[in-house]
């Protein structure tokens, strides 16, 4: 039976409108893509969707042969445009020609604006009441089906969840002056899902925003933002860099040594129920030039780190040393190289001191870091 | 790169005849930036760069009468190269054009991302100036 539609919005305009939604008198939506151009009008090929399914086509996670091939009840349309304003009419098919579909791997998030592609994030977070982050990973075998390397997948996932977590330390660092708070239900994300576009991962925040909508791992992500924000400007990051050298740094650089290494353009999108939403795109060109240079500033892999607890060792002749800090944590060290510090009488377990540190942050050879506290200053509380 | 003067829009002669008002205000003058469109035939021929109204004379379109005199180009290759899996461009290629000051002018136009309306000037022929790109 033939149906009277409307079209309601354009998903993709090139010399007019190439793929559109369309909606009928009874409010029923129809997916509807141009398939054939004459003199005297346009023929569309249109079939129903669901608000749901198109909300899936839309983020990435259906492909346009696939929505229009297998619709989810299967009644196939075309619709001839002429132009007369108002409704116009389609007429049922049997079938479909093949050369009326879209080649495999079309995707409609190639040609969303990135504020309607931000859309997406800022309604799971207002539906959630989380803070969400969509991460887009670009390596080779993502290019035109949802499929991704576990080791690429694993990699990415576990140098971003590191580089949030030294963001949110050091954000925590700045507006306390300590690292003590460092529960790490704060700052550590979840995966809820994943779509394609090329293969973007949806995470959530671990802990609900508060009655105010506010989420602490909002600070964690703005700390990731002020570091990536000038990523185009190897000076500018540079210069970023330095402000927030030591771990924070050498997550980043991890990250973009993921980046770089596997040839993954990144993007990201965030958002949480009382923030607007942020995007940013990192290319491998600009990861990789920006690894290079951070890599050869050795000053960015020191962290100047402050402890107060008691000495529960200090060895004079060696210069070595262990304190348990006021959180109860063990941490060891040595005294800085050309500094007039001396553990000559120092009272253990019923003195507490203040150590001013620098903390060495080194790549081992697998991959991994590992750090080393120097002693540079030294006063009894 | 500044919107065209009111003065620029009177004086220039457009390849189409345009409505009145047309091209808007805040269109601008190219200088050289590189755009690309997908095209149906390589090398392009006339038919590649001729507006909507241009192929469908005596149509009405859904779209205002200036959009629909304008060509559309893109300002990333990326986006033709997926607008060939659309049916209408099946075995198209994407070329690119550095436009000149002459070449008429053009404005970035929603809501499909990076999409320019570009409204030729009379006497401007893009084809010596499209370059075949090939994809990454």
């Amino acid at each position: 039976m033939a149906r009277a539609v409307r079209f309601a919005r354009t998903l993709v305009y090139c010399d007019g409108v190439q793929v559109a939604v369309a909606r009928d008198e009874l409010g029923q939506l129809y997916l509807s893509m141009l398939v054939q151009r004459t003199e005297e009008g346009d023929t569309y090929l249109s079939v129903p969707i669901t608000v749901d399914r198109l909300r899936l086509l839309q983020s990435g996670g259906l492909d346009l042969r696939e929505a229009l091939e297998k619709p989810e009840v299967q009644e196939w349309f075309t619709m001839g445009v002429s132009g007369e304003e108002g409704s116009q009419v389609m007429n049922p098919v049997a079938a479909v020609a093949d050369k009326w579909l879209p080649e495999p791997g079309l995707f409609l998030t190639e040609f969303v604006e990135e504020a309607d592609r931000l859309a997406g994030v800022v309604e799971e977070s207002t539906k959630k009441g989380k803070a969400i982050v969509h991460l887009r990973l670009s390596p080779p075998e993502a290019a035109e089906r949802l499929q991704i390397g576990v080791h690429h997948l694993s990699q990415a996932l576990a140098t971003y969840q590191e580089l949030v977590k030294h963001a949110y330390l050091q954000a925590l660092q700045e507006l306390t002056a300590t690292t003590q708070d460092e529960n790490a239900d704060r700052y550590l994300l979840e995966v809820f899902a994943f779509s394609q576009g090329s293969f973007t991962v949806h995470m959530h925040s671990k802990l609900d925003a508060d009655m105010f909508g506010e989420v602490e791992l909002v600070q964690a992500l703005e700390k990731v933002d002020e570091l990536t924000e000038d990523v185009q400007d190897t000076e500018r990051a540079l210069q970023t860099a330095k402000e927030n050298s030591g771990h924070l740094v050498a997550a980043y650089k991890r990250f973009l040594h993921f980046i770089a290494e596997t040839g993954s353009t990144v993007e990201y999108n965030w958002s949480s129920p009382s923030r607007g939403a942020r995007h940013r795109e990192i290319s491998v060109s600009q990861a990789s030039i920006l690894y290079e240079r951070l890599q050869s500033q050795r000053e960015l892999a020191e962290e100047r780190v402050t402890l107060r607890g008691v000495f529960v060792r200090a060895n004079v002749e060696s210069g070595t040393w262990a304190v348990r800090d006021d959180a109860g944590r063990h941490r060891t060290g040595r005294i800085a190289a050309g500094s007039d510090v001396s553990l000559s009488g120092v009272v253990l377990d019923t003195q507490r001191y203040e150590l001013e540190c620098i903390e060495r942050i080194e790549e081992t050879g697998d991959g991994g870091l590992t750090s080393g506290l120097e002693l540079k200053v030294l006063r009894p509380l | 790169m500044d919107a065209q003067e009111p003065s620029v829009r009177r004086e220039h002669s457009w390849h189409e005849d345009l409505p009145e008002d047309c091209p808007p205000a805040d269109a601008r003058l190219p200088e050289g930036e590189a755009y690309y469109r997908a095209v149906r035939t390589y090398p392009p021929h006339e038919g590649d760069f001729v507006s909507q109204r241009a192929l469908q004379p005596t149509r009405q379109f859904q779209v205002s009468e200036c959009t629909a005199r304008a060509v559309s180009l893109f300002l990333e290759a990326a986006i033709c190269f997926t607008l060939l899996k659309l049916p209408l461009y099946t075995g198209g290629r994407v070329v690119r054009l550095e436009l000149p000051k002459d070449a008429g002018v053009v404005k970035v136009t929603r809501p499909t991302k990076g999409h320019v309306s570009w409204w030729r000037r009379a006497g401007f022929d893009p084809i010596p100036l499209a370059t075949g790109v090939e994809e990454n």
